[in-house]
């Protein structure tokens, strides 16, 4: 199924992409999605996206720590640094 | 309650959302509380800074927002909250956000508009980028006194 990763600010300069697709398996969870963006980006790359302070959202709805996260097709999944607005 | 959440790249008028909100509102509140938020020119370790740019995540920022107003809402009677928040390229001097609160009483009023900047610093999906004069810039995160105005409201209750 196709989903797509997007990335915000410092992820998407770091990515230097803003959005990826990517086609993985039916019932793919949130981790099986990291492992496939581990086969199109470095180490570096993936060190910073998978930051402890870099929050993850699926469709716009923020995906808490611990929580299973089981995509579906037409997913957006989103990799977001620290906010700051005002 | 009535909210209106615009991002947008162009300025805004506070004439303008001013009076559009006593019109909506008529005879019903007895203040409105305004803050516009300004670039400034000094970051915050005393650096000048040439630009900011902002950024968002169109659909979910909006929801961030609405949901700041819908806690305040719980807090206070407000009867019209409106934020109007920039994003794109700014140069110190900028309008870069607007907060309007409505209430029949200027305490909540005063409150409800000073709760939604403080949320808005620390909760509103956002990232900027400060940038000085020959450099690439840098992303800027909530600072420690942000966190400190976003705290003491939850202390407070």
């Amino acid at each position: 199924m196709k989903v797509r990763a997007v990335f915000f600010a410092s992820l998407r300069e770091a990515v230097d992409n803003d959005v990826l697709d990517l086609d993985i398996d039916d019932g793919a969870s949130l981790d099986d999605l990291r492992r496939c963006l581990a086969s199109r980006l470095d180490e570096d790359q993936m060190a910073a996206i998978g930051g402890a302070d870099i929050r993850v959202a699926v469709n716009r709805r923020l995906v808490h720590d611990g929580e299973e996260s089981v995509l579906s097709a037409g997913d957006e999944v989103a990799f977001m640094p620290p906010v700051t607005g005002g | 309650m009535r909210v209106t959440v615009r991002i947008q790249e162009q300025d805004f008028s506070l004439a303008r959302e001013w009076n559009s909100l006593r019109q909506r509102i008529g005879g019903t509140a007895g203040g409105i509380v305004a803050f516009a938020g300004l670039v400034r020119d000094r970051a915050r370790a005393g650096e000048e800074v040439s630009r900011l740019f902002l950024e968002h995540y169109p659909g979910m920022t909006e929801s961030s927002i609405e949901e700041i107003i819908g806690r305040a809402r719980e807090r206070w009677p407000l009867q019209d909250v409106v934020v109007v928040h920039r994003v794109g390229d700014l140069e110190p001097g900028d309008q870069i956000v607007l907060v309007l609160a409505a209430s029949a009483h200027r305490g909540a009023a005063f409150a409800g508009c000073e709760y939604v900047m403080d949320m808005l610093k620390t909760k509103a999906v956002f990232w900027k980028k400060e940038v000085q004069t020959g450099s690439e810039g840098t992303w800027i995160r909530s600072t420690g006194d942000d966190f400190e105005r976003a705290k003491h409201w939850q202390d407070d209750r």
